[in-house]
């Protein structure tokens, strides 16, 4: 896109856009959840058990919601003329799935769950949400009270 | 720190019917507060009967700690998920031990239409057009901290398989077993 062109593509270039920095991303799909323009998306590819990360530039109004809901801070907004430019290059991405140790479904990225690995106790974190509600009905004493 | 006293639901296995009853009244009761119309519980089949589960309000809360925009909070005796703060990223589905959040998804305008989806299997069965137009949040039991009277599943169980536990009952349960195990080793 050449700059300078007309003037919507120089009001699109002068909008802060979000700068995405992949080593820091961990898939968990917040920003696609939080953003209202529709510019992020988050899909998951369950042939290639992969989850696509996908941004459409022309879409994003720039108003910063996906940095505020980021946890790991891997989204942040800059203006254009920000020496980040070239990470905003990203379009799209995407990021290995989990699989349940239990049932063998796909069902979370495998970076979140390292990530969550770190925050809280790990010992449920290899099953999918069936398969734990199913172990802690297991669980259950058939005579409690 | 919290400084209530936590209390939470505990389903009996040899009681439970499997009727749905506790899901359904947990729909209508959280419809007709104005949140999502979903149900807070999950019946998980096993093989000794089934067993309606649902959030046991953990001291340390693993998906109160994990929430990125701070959506749960602590209401009483009740960890509580505030709808309107929720963006649906699910990380707190993750972060559960016992499976009992899950994400659930609504039309966007308001939480009158319910469409019969849950977030797994929306991208199969919805365009991308219209997976704009759905609102995800995340749906977990805040023991209907609204109602004065108490959680709506204990009242309508029809054989009484879900009790509320507070901390004073497990007291009493732990001191019970102590006095059966000490007329045990003393005979």
């Amino acid at each position: 896109m050449a700059a300078g062109n007309s003037p919507i593509v120089n009001r699109l270039q002068a909008r802060p856009q979000p700068v995405f920095r992949q080593t820091l991303c961990i898939a968990c799909g917040a920003c696609a959840a939080a953003c209202r323009a529709g510019a992020l998306a988050m899909r998951p590819d369950l042939e290639k058990a992969r989850v696509i990360w996908r941004f459409v530039p022309e879409a994003c109004m720039g108003c910063g919601r996906c940095t505020r809901y980021c946890p790991t801070g891997a989204i942040t907004i800059a203006p254009p003329e920000d020496e980040l430019r070239p990470f905003k290059a990203v379009k799209e991405t995407s990021f290995p799935l989990q699989k349940c140790s239990c049932c063998g479904h796909h069902y979370a990225s495998a970076l979140e769950i390292a990530h969550l690995a770190t925050l809280v106790p790990d010992t449920f974190l290899n099953n999918c949400t069936a398969c734990r509600r199913l172990r802690a009905a297991r669980s259950l004493s058939l005579a409690y009270f | 720190m919290r400084f209530v006293r936590r209390q939470f639901i505990i389903p009996d296995k040899a009681k439970c019917l499997g009727c749905y009853t506790c899901l359904a009244t947990c729909t209508l009761v959280h419809k007709e507060a104005g949140a999502v119309p979903y149900p807070r519980m999950f019946l998980t089949p096993t093989a000794q009967g089934s067993v309606p589960l649902q959030c046991r309000q953990c001291d340390q809360a693993p998906c109160m700690e994990v929430c990125p925009v701070y959506a749960i909070e602590v209401q009483g005796a009740a960890v509580v998920l505030n709808e309107k703060k929720c963006v649906g990223c699910g990380i707190c589905v993750l972060a559960c031990p016992i499976g009992c959040i899950e994400i659930q998804a609504v039309r966007q305008a308001a939480a009158t239409g319910v469409v019969l989806a849950t977030s797994v299997l929306l991208p199969l069965i919805l365009s991308e057009q219209d997976e704009k137009k759905m609102r995800k949040v995340a749906v977990k039991c805040d023991l209907c901290y609204f109602r004065p009277e108490g959680p709506a599943c204990v009242k309508v169980c029809p054989t009484k398989a879900l009790t509320l536990v507070n901390e004073e009952d497990i007291r009493l349960l732990n001191l019970q077993r102590r006095q059966a195990y000490a007329s045990l080793i003393g005979s």
